[in-house]
């Protein structure tokens, strides 16, 4: 089958690699890229199983050149030769066809020899006959609500110039919430590679410690500037809006970029805020659509000063810039915020009267050429009065400046981070994450 | 490859009380023209089938590509094998009258076969769209894409059921982004509609280029929106936006259930409220509609084979039935549609918007400006957020008109609002007759766990909103 391990029996990927390229004219060019998985989904609602479902796919995607003209072709291979021939043959044709009529590309980026490489990173998956034991068992009857994700995933990338980069890994992730009678949450992730069920009921137990701070009755809080302490996980959620046009250098010279008054020094941020991009997380291979191997650290802001963009070829073509091997779509893959030095046990009393927010909510951009975003707390948010828990909160919502948050309102960065791995499932199952800590930040505005 | 479902269904004997095939083959053709320039060319080809059975009370389900009868029978046994290991702690018992037997073809409306246009001449279309659009010095980036379509879906099942639809649709969108010192402005237009070639009106595509071009222009020089409370004219490409968020998802039962309540998010309808809660003013009224000709989300039966028909979801003002497939339905006893849907063979079906719209009401666009003293009307989406409860919403616009004294004044920039579900529907003030309602759609509504995007309708005359809180940029 298409991600049988390598190991143990030959790949049916790289038979069909082989076949297909020996298909390719000298004048031709092909990329394949290919995202499959065989996966397994358990959604559970209050301590009850919802929906079981098991998933085997292979998207494999041709990116085909000739003359200075390109056309993609994806499909989904069934792991026979006698279908996928069929398919892999009608592909071509279309794009041979095709490539002749249209236009030339003058951005286009020909292909080239990346390397090769590869990674894999075997797991110990839990056997799908204890997994309502391991799970169920120990929460009791308590509203125990999320996903269990598992399974395998490759990610490759083969191109006819004889580049071959392959990525494969086995992971867990676990993404729950418990509910409060009067509806608060907390929310919990147990994720790795090795599932133990040791460290699975530690997971669970401390989310079910926690819940006990949310049984107080919440309190609504006006609208209006409040000092707050951002979790890694709400830091996580504004991050993840620098992928939508900030940190892309082709969004800022399409006039779209959170950062363009940072990049045309109206703004400045925080010399404590400091983004890099690190593959040495280990969530995501480094290699991109093209195969082009990012470095391993990128630095994008460094104490607060703009130090780089994300840069693929065709926007280092188009541009005349050189290219730090981002993907398509320039946005961040594996990203690290720096730690300051706010201690963990210091957070209460350094935020001393304030709101405690453990998860952000829909972020999205409210003006994006002045860097302004919107969005909700959510889930265990606390209300902090002399460094004292003294209630849930009723949730609020915000309209901020990343200048604001990240710059002068920054107050300080904690010791540590917390890796936030990527759960979407959007057509396939997501590698990558980034590494978080929490944030203290002066004058926040809630306007809702 | 040709695949007989019924055939392998007849041959699966598996030892379940139920079982059903949906086979889903989906083409796409993309075209992406930047500047005048070919940015994208590509098309997918997407087949697979869904495996589902009941067993011991459980449905259980496997997806798998191949397609051949030793697939699909390895992919049984897997769903099989779902189900019956976690029956014992499922969360309701089901039963094999929950996938009604279904039978018939659906098939979307079409003047012009896809065949009809080439994709070099899709390029020079667009592209001629960018060139219209490039026309002016500040112009520093222009965007013209379309998506074509084609959507075969199979589904048979042991109790008799045997219906398929074959789905033609096409999305396409223009954008433009135009600069004048710091100042930077985008305007843009597009759709998704179940149809032919025929959408590619040159006329049309020019004109709306033309148009968005001129308002980016307008926009470098217009002035801040207002921060206050005021009337709201919400245009429909923007009620599209405003219906989804903030009647749409609320109103989905496997949130009110709970389900997605670890993702999405839960809804602040409760199940009390149904036929009791004044959602908003009496002038509200909200459809599913799948019988619209040519909106996205329109179909005879859903994926669980339930007959797909048109019932109020909100009528005068009150709530009256949710957004809840058969499961939903029977979990939670509260009435509703048939909106089991799924993104595609490789994901379960959920409940889903399918076409949700706001029914016209009797005011012409001109009869609610001139009652309006002091108040803005907004244009096209670009931005918006709302809790998971789906309560406070903050939304933003493109394209904005300030309204003095009955009268249009002048053109603002970067317009946003904010309001709260329940209150902002009860200061619907006036509902825009048939000459102003349009037929819309989104192709991307996330949702569910594992992820779902799934394409959803939305219709909608203009409306105007009373007493909402209005804002600019800083």
């Amino acid at each position: 089958m298409m991600l049988e391990n390598e190991n143990t029996k030959s790949s049916y990927f790289i038979d069909l690699v082989g076949r297909i390229f020996e298909k390719i004219e000298r004048h031709e060019e092909l990329g394949l890229n290919f995202s499959g998985e065989d996966s397994f989904f358990l959604r559970f609602n209050r301590g009850k199983v919802r929906q079981v479902t098991s998933l085997k796919q292979g998207i494999l995607n041709f990116q085909f050149v000739d003359n200075l003209r390109s056309i993609n072709y994806r499909l989904q291979i069934s792991g026979h030769w006698e279908l996928d021939k069929e398919r892999v043959e009608e592909a071509l044709k279309f794009c041979r066809e095709k490539a002749k009529t249209l236009p030339q590309d003058p951005f286009l980026v020909p292909l080239e020899n990346h390397g090769v490489t590869s990674q894999q990173f075997t797991g110990h998956l839990p056997n799908v006959e204890n997994l309502e034991k391991d799970l169920f068992d120990s929460v009791g009857n308590l509203d125990f609500v999320g996903c269990l994700s598992m399974g395998k995933i490759e990610k490759s990338t083969f191109n006819s110039k004889g580049q071959a980069h392959r990525f494969f890994t086995e992971n867990f992730q676990l993404d729950y919430s418990f509910y409060t009678e009067n509806q608060k949450a907390v929310k919990g992730l147990y994720a790795g590679l090795d599932w133990k069920v040791g460290e699975l009921r530690d997971s669970l137990i401390q989310s079910i410690n926690d819940l006990e701070k949310l049984k107080t009755p919440s309190i609504k809080l006006p609208r209006g500037k409040y000092k707050v302490y951002l979790a890694p996980d709400a830091v996580s959620e504004i991050i993840d809006i620098f992928s939508w046009g900030a940190v892309s250098y082709s969004s800022l010279m399409r006039g779209n970029s959170g950062l363009k008054q940072l990049h045309d020094g109206e703004r400045l941020l925080s010399e404590q805020f400091s983004l890099i991009e690190d593959f040495s997380l280990g969530l995501n291979p480094r290699f991109n659509e093209r195969g082009e191997i990012a470095p391993e650290k990128l630095s994008i802001i460094e104490n607060g000063k703009l130090k780089n963009l994300m840069v693929n070829a065709r926007t280092a073509k188009e541009y005349g810039v050189p290219s730090n091997g981002a993907s398509s779509f320039e946005g961040l893959r594996s990203s690290i915020v720096a730690k300051g030095n706010l201690k963990k046990e210091e957070i209460l009393s350094t935020l001393d009267t304030g709101i405690y927010i453990s998860n952000l909510h829909y972020l999205n951009w409210s003006d994006i050429q002045r860097g302004r975003f919107t969005g909700m707390t959510r889930f265990a948010c606390f209300y902090v009065e002399n460094g004292k828990i003294i209630a849930p909160i009723e949730d609020l919502r915000f309209d901020e400046s990343l200048y604001d948050v990240f710059g002068d309102n920054l107050l300080s960065v904690t010791d540590f981070t917390q890796i936030i791995p990527n759960v979407g499932s959007y057509i396939t199952r997501s590698l990558g994450g980034k590494s978080t800590p929490g944030i203290l930040v002066k004058d926040f505005n809630f306007t809702l | 490859m040709g695949v007989d479902l019924n055939k392998i269904i007849k041959n699966l004997e598996i030892g379940v009380d139920w079982i059903g095939l949906r086979q889903i083959s989906e083409t796409n053709t993309r075209v992406n023209i930047r500047n005048g320039r070919p940015d994208s060319n590509s098309r997918s080809l997407d087949n697979g089938v869904m495996v589902e059975v009941l067993k011991d009370g459980m449905f259980g389900y496997a997806a798998t590509p191949d397609l051949t009868p030793e697939g699909i029978f390895k992919a049984a046994l897997l769903a099989k094998k779902n189900a019956q290991t976690f029956s014992s702690n499922k969360i309701y018992k089901f039963d094999e009258s929950l996938r009604p037997k279904a039978q018939g073809t659906f098939t979307s409306p079409f003047v012009k076969n896809f065949d009809q246009l080439s994709l070099s001449e899709l390029n020079d279309f667009l592209s001629l769209c960018c060139d219209k659009m490039g026309k002016r010095k500040e112009v520093i980036d222009t965007l013209a894409f379309a998506v074509i379509s084609d959507i075969q879906t199979t589904f048979v099942s042991s109790n008799g059921s045997e219906f398929s639809s074959n789905i033609k649709i096409v999305q396409h969108e223009l954008s433009v982004t135009s600069k004048k010192n710091n100042e930077i402005q985008s305007r843009s237009w597009g759709n998704i509609s179940q149809c032919g070639l025929e959408l590619f009106s040159k006329e049309q595509f020019l004109f709306h280029a033309n148009r968005i071009l001129e308002e980016s222009i307008e926009l470098l020089e217009a002035s801040e929106c207002p921060n206050e409370k005021m009337d709201l004219i919400l245009m429909p490409d923007q009620m599209v936006l405003q219906i989804h968020e903030s009647i749409g998802h609320p109103l989905e039962m496997d949130r009110i259930l709970g389900d997605e309540r670890n993702y999405a998010g839960w809804s602040f309808i409760k199940a009390h409220d149904f036929g009791k809660l004044k959602y908003g003013s009496n002038l509200l009224n909200i459809t599913f509609d799948p019988s619209i000709k040519g909106q996205i989300a329109s179909y005879d039966f859903d994926d669980t084979g339930t007959q797909a028909s048109k019932e109020y979801l909100i009528k005068d003002g009150i709530l009256v039935r949710g957004l809840g497939g058969i499961e939903s339905q029977l979990r939670s006893k509260i009435p509703g549609v048939a909106n089991s849907r799924a993104t595609s063979w490789n994901r379960a079906p959920i409940d889903r918007m399918a076409n949700i719209n706001l029914e016209p009401g009797k005011s012409t666009l001109d009869e609610m400006v001139k009652s309006v003293e002091r108040g803005v009307i907004m244009h096209t989406n670009r931005s918006w957020s709302i809790d998971d409860y789906r309560n406070k919403f903050q939304f933003g616009c493109e394209y904005a008109k300030l309204i003095e004294d009955g009268k249009i004044t002048k053109t603002l920039k970067n317009p946003n609002y904010r309001g709260i579900t329940n209150s902002f529907w009860s200061m619907l003030k006036m509902v825009g007759d048939k000459s102003t309602f349009e037929v819309m759609g989104t192709a991307n509504c996330g949702k569910g766990e594992p992820n779902q995007a799934i394409k959803v309708g939305h219709a909608s005359p203009v409306c105007l909103f009373s007493e909402v809180e209005v804002f600019g940029g800083v």
